[in-house]
């Protein structure tokens, strides 16, 4: 409603006002949206300060509080609380340890009480939800008064109501990948506004569509999509996500109007119809096997106590991933995505490859270690081979390609591929198979992101309008001889995408195909020599920076990057720099990524 | 995976044979023994017992004089040492040339294993740093000039503290930097294998900085390349864990890759980049995937615990694990069928790049043959000494043919440098004293020798810019010193007595002889060749007829370039008068290692 109104106050100065300045208009919804997000921000992240606060600082730590509070435990011996408090120190860390032969020796009493404590553990424990079969999305039942003044405010008249409020429809899983999202939609808002803002003095050379207000909101609204499919729990919202998402997307591809942009813009939207489509009929088997639309209470497995899946459901199933698989860009319907990445100007391509990804991504995992736990039989396999053919395809594909962006298409193919064939592993292994996809997942998507920022903030360094900037084949062609820092940042990061070992990007890879050694050594082996061809792939990008000697008469656009080093872009540099440091946090790193599922 | 315990009984066999009986491995006995500041007391028990100076005929008489005299005149110890030597002529005692450095009270050596790489990584920083106003290039070149010699300085006093009468490893230290995840403790300690190499590391770079000294183009990234290189050898030279090895093994690519690709010669540097990097990238695969195998079987990376493997894994696993630690570390020496990235590389590197090529990274292969192949699986080592035997032998004589028959100096060398690393293989397959022995000791004389001719080679490009061998002719007339020196290194490359190759080769060929007569003959024709193919390299360039159509202008050698070189004489010759010096720091870990083929 604050976006539709917004929007319309300023169509309003838009068609009315004589004196018109776009660049007013501009700036004002550029810095209302900046603000937003920020709030945004803001809030998530208090938000997730306070889960964690309240069930790790207070009850975790401080268990005669905990135990005094609830009047199940108030009758339990020292013995037990402590088993308690020994097993809950096993359950942080995801794995259960074998009692010693102190622990060993307890009455049935003791025993019965034991186990019922387990049975309610996992409340505690909202982190790690995705390992336990019981289902406790709804963490305000535990602190009713406090969170639902965020939703309702039926709780002043009559308590705690499990009628059909907003609250139902949303969970609150995901949000420190919410804030996640929203700071890097404030790094890519804050780079594009860098190329506009430093040239108020030749304002109207610029295109003018570049400079319209609606670019800001639609970003935003994308932007709010992203993190309202991380909370949805109705596939009916999640439905309508989708196509608002992907609607917006249209707008932000298709916003400069060449004959590139609208041609992406219509690739897209045509792939995105089918996907929906698809996505829909999924929903409608979902719903026509357990008769509701919440993810939480989906009963598909009802159909296997018979021992028959219906191919009805089945097929509903593999189109829903299909629906999936579209947004992902991987293997049978990953061939709109070179082209629209392509066409599409350099901020939406870095959209599309990190926040669009991030938010389907998890949605995937949530809906999986939520509804289809037990169906993994199913799915795995197909995650696989897709996973599989999707890597063959982003090596082979990213050869012979000579432009940037669809150069990126298909090694994000690559990269997410391997990720989506560990999430296919959760048969071998629930826990590690989950927590390493995620890892390299993250990495990739941190590492790529740099490489754009570092790309956008070339861009401001320029004091000339950047006329056909996108169509230069590889913006980057002998950066060394205009800016050599930014050039060493993008080898460490296109070195660290590669997977060579002093950076952050090989552990990733090691993880996961140590765990692929237990499914079958020679997979292993095949993904080590489709890795030589990756690397190769990486290496070109490295060739093209650093060894090329270029002629400044044909290359002229590159002026944007010429500047010495500056103590403003210091912030990329402490980025790129993580890839060596955190390797030497791995453990803590592994240990608090089940954080990133609250 | 195994549980550390069943590693442990397993190997009470081999106890005894390491002496680790002093220093248990079990977890609660192994904090007990390290001191608060992480030094194991180890090493500094049988320092004063020397079992050279033990005369059958002097008798205790003479024994009472000496400790009187070492009473008396201890800071004359060494001369001393050389007099007695003198005066019974038993055999040559090689004077301690450290007792200087000896009589400084203990400190806390082993706090400098990880020092070094804290030097390294601030001095990284700090260049990566610091605006390029603030610091010329002159300044510069003397500030990283000064720390490499500063690091040289700190291996000789760790050197100086290095107990050679134990097998044992020394200086036990776990670095600050620890991630403890996935058994991946980084231990640092030194054997009397690996001392040789850390000593040749520190003492090359500092030659690479003088010979890189007139370089202009991004000489900062260029030292930090050098320095990367440096730091990756270090550890790897200093590990005892697998996984850490590898890491350093394949890291050592990157700065490499650019030193060949951005201060390379000509425009095919790029052709001989992909090469050097792709070849030991597909050799490093298979090394990665026995990484797996080996964590998901034994859980350890720690090649101290892995001593048993063998017994305890199939035949057919046993051939695999054997076979993929060829592939990588054939092409790292490199062997016969895997050669041909090395002559690429070494003429399109800068004349530094190629040092550090020859004298440095090739060791990595005959380390790890050592290390891993011939030290975890004897057994099936010696299944694949055909194999190895017939490699070696085309290597040798083929490199040695085509030396022959080469255009260009530097692709001489490198055929040259591939036929002394094929004879080092050999010797190191011959699983007898003298032969380990003198691979070891051929290795550290062929990083000297290799160095310096690359060195002479690049101050006649430096002149002229040309190096092909028909330009040049009778260089004795105008470059006197030149030609002295390349006649020096051309006489130590081809084993003449008295200069450091010699002892080497002739160790070798005597534990050949040891091993199989047949396959010492056939050796014998290779080492033949390199004397030919050495004399004729040298009668074309320095004897004969000055050329002076195409060259009219010649330059003896600089004082810059004279003292670069002159460390480099004064070792061939420390080495070839005085090799018991160096035998008596190899010998025990060596004989440590031949007690699996007994």
């Amino acid at each position: 409603m604050f976006l539709i109104g917004w929007g319309s106050l300023y169509s309003k100065i838009y068609y009315t006002e004589k004196n018109f300045r776009p660049e007013k208009v501009f700036l004002v919804s550029f810095w209302l949206t900046v603000g937003v997000l920020l709030a945004m921000t803001v809030i998530y992240f208090l938000i997730a300060l306070k889960y964690s606060s309240f069930f790790y600082s207070e009850n975790m730590t401080d268990f005669n509080k905990f135990f005094e509070t609830h009047a199940f435990f108030q009758n339990l011996n020292k013995k037990t609380k402590a088993e308690f408090i020994w097993k809950l120190s096993g359950y942080k860390f995801g794995i259960e340890h074998k009692i010693d032969d102190q622990f060993l020796t307890l009455s049935d009493e003791d025993i019965d009480c034991v186990y019922q404590s387990s049975l309610i553990l996992p409340q505690y424990f909202p982190h790690l939800w995705w390992l336990f079969d019981t289902d406790y999305t709804l963490l305000y039942k535990l602190r009713k008064f406090e969170i639902s003044t965020f939703f309702d405010l039926n709780h002043l008249r009559s308590g705690y109501s499990e009628s059909t409020n907003l609250s139902n429809f949303l969970h609150l899983k995901f949000y420190w990948i919410k804030t996640f999202i929203c700071i890097l939609a404030v790094f890519l808002l804050d780079s594009y506004s860098k190329t506009i803002i430093l040239k108020k003095k030749n304002f109207l050379l610029l295109k003018y569509t570049t400079v319209l207000f609606e670019y800001p909101i639609f970003f935003l609204l994308s932007v709010f999509m992203c993190n309202m499919l991380l909370s949805a729990t109705h596939l009916i919202l999640v439905f309508l996500i989708m196509i608002g998402l992907s609607l917006s997307l249209y707008a932000l591809i298709a916003f400069d109007k060449n004959v590139y942009t609208i041609e992406a813009a219509t690739k897209y939207f045509t792939a995105g119809a089918l996907s929906s489509g698809l996505m829909l009929f999924g929903f409608f088997s979902f719903y026509y096997s357990s008769q509701t639309l919440f993810i939480n209470s989906l009963d598909l497995f009802s159909n296997l106590r018979e021992e028959n899946i219906s191919y009805f459901n089945f097929i509903g199933l593999i189109s829903f991933f299909l629906g999936i698989f579209f947004k992902l860009s991987i293997f049978p319907c990953h061939l709109w995505a070179p082209d629209v990445y392509d066409g599409s100007s350099f901020i939406v391509t870095g959209f599309l490859m990190t926040i669009v990804k991030i938010a389907i991504f998890f949605f995937l995992i949530y809906f999986l270690l939520t509804a289809l736990k037990p169906l993994y039989f199913i799915w795995s396999p197909v995650f696989i081979f897709s996973g599989f053919i999707s890597v063959i395809i982003g090596t082979f594909g990213a050869l012979y390609q000579n432009r940037l962006k669809r150069f990126l298409a298909f090694t994000s193919m690559s990269q997410l591929g391997l990720s989506l064939m560990t999430l296919g592993l959760f048969f071998e292994n629930s826990v590690l198979s989950v927590l390493f996809s995620v890892f390299n997942f993250l990495i990739y998507i941190f590492t790529s992101l740099i490489f754009f920022l570092i790309l956008f903030r070339g861009l401001t360094l320029n004091k000339k309008p950047l006329n056909n900037f996108e169509n230069i084949q590889f913006p980057i062609n002998g950066l060394d001889q205009f800016n050599s820092h930014f050039s060493f940042l993008l080898t460490l990061n296109i070195l660290s995408m590669a997977g060579i070992p002093p950076l952050l990007g090989f552990f990733s890879k090691y993880l996961i195909l140590s765990l692929f050694c237990i499914y079958s050594p020679f997979l292993v082996l095949l993904l080590l020599l489709l890795h030589i061809v990756n690397t190769f792939n990486y290496l070109r990008l490295v060739q093209i920076i650093w060894f090329k000697k270029v002629i400044y008469f044909f290359y002229f656009n590159l002026i944007f990057f010429v500047e010495d080093y500056k103590e403003e872009y210091s912030y990329l540099d402490c980025l790129t720099l993580l890839n060596i440091f955190l390797v030497f946090k791995l453990e803590l790193l592994i240990e608090n990524l089940s954080y990133f599922f609250m | 995976m195994l549980l550390k315990h069943q590693i442990l009984t397993s190997l009470t066999s081999f106890f005894h044979l390491y002496k680790i009986n002093s220093v248990s491995w079990n977890h609660e006995n192994y904090l007990n023994d390290i001191s608060p500041h992480g030094y194991k007391t180890i090493g500094k028990k049988n320092m004063n017992v020397d079992p050279l100076n033990k005369f059958s005929f002097s008798g205790v008489l003479l024994q009472d004089i000496e400790n009187e005299l070492k009473l008396l005149f201890s800071f004359f110890k060494p001369v001393l040492q050389l007099f007695n030597s003198v005066l019974y002529q038993k055999f040559i005692v090689v004077p301690d040339f450290f007792y200087w450095l000896n009589q400084i009270p203990n400190l806390d050596i082993s706090f400098l294993v990880t020092f070094w790489p804290q030097v390294f990584l601030f001095f990284i920083f700090f260049l990566f740093f610091i605006k390029e106003s603030d610091l010329d290039n002159i300044r510069l070149r003397k500030i990283s000039l000064q720390i490499s010699l500063l690091i040289f300085v700190c291996s000789l006093y760790l050197f100086s503290k290095f107990d050679p009468y134990t097998s044992e490893f020394q200086f036990l230290n776990r670095s600050t930097l620890e991630p403890a995840f996935y058994n991946f403790s980084m231990l640092f300690e030194i054997d009397g294998i690996s001392i040789f190499f850390i000593l040749l590391t520190t003492f090359i770079t500092p030659i690479c900085l003088l010979v890189s000294w007139e370089v202009a183009l991004y000489l900062r990234y260029l030292i930090i390349c050098f320095f990367l290189i440096e730091f990756f050898l270090l550890i790897a030279f200093s590990t005892t864990n697998l996984l850490i090895f590898f890491i350093a093994f394949e890291s050592i690519l990157i700065p490499m890759f650019l030193i060949i690709g951005i201060w390379g010669t000509r425009f095919e540097r790029i052709k001989a980049a992909y090469l050097f990097f792709l070849y030991t990238l597909v050799g490093s695969i298979f090394f990665f995937m026995n990484l797996i195998a080996i964590q998901s079987t034994f859980g350890t990376f720690d090649f101290v615990f892995l001593q048993n493997i063998e017994q305890e894994l199939s035949l057919k696993n046993k051939i695999l694990l054997w076979l993929f630690f060829f592939f990588a570390f054939a092409v790292k020496i490199p062997m016969f069928p895997f050669h041909i990235w090395l002559p690429e590389a070494h003429v399109e590197a800068p004349t530094a790049g190629s040092i550090m090529l020859a004298s440095l990274l090739l060791k990595l292969g005959g380390y790890g043959f050592l290390r891993f192949s011939v030290n975890l699986l004897p057994e099936t080592s010696r299944y694949f000494l055909p194999l190895i035997v017939i490699l070696c032998f085309i290597g040798m004589t083929y490199s040695s043919l085509t030396a022959l028959r080469q255009l260009d100096l530097k692709r001489l060398i490198a055929y040259s440098s591939v036929a002394h690393m094929n004879y080092i293989v050999l010797g190191i397959f011959s699983f007898n004293y003298l032969g380990i022995l003198g691979s070891i000791i051929l290795m550290l004389g062929h990083g000297i020798v290799s160095s310096g001719l690359f060195l002479l080679i690049g101050v006649l490009y430096d002149r002229h810019h040309v190096r092909l061998i028909s330009y040049y002719s009778g260089l004795v007339t105008v470059m006197p010193l030149f030609s002295l020196f390349f006649g020096f290194f051309t006489f130590t490359n081809m084993a003449f007595p008295g200069l450091s190759n010699f002892p080497g080769e002739l160790l070798i060929l005597l534990g050949l002889i040891e091993l199989n007569f047949f396959i010492a003959l056939t050796t014998i024709f290779g080492l033949f060749l390199s004397a030919v193919y050495s004399i004729w390299l040298l009668n074309r360039l320095v004897f004969g007829s000055l050329k002076i159509l195409y060259t009219k202008v010649f330059v003896d050698i600089s004082r810059r370039e004279f003292f670069s070189v002159a460390p480099l004489i004064f070792l061939t010759f420390v080495m070839g008068l005085i090799p018991n010096f160096f035998f008596k720091y190899i010998a025990f870990s060596v004989l440590s290692l031949l007690t699996k083929f007994l």
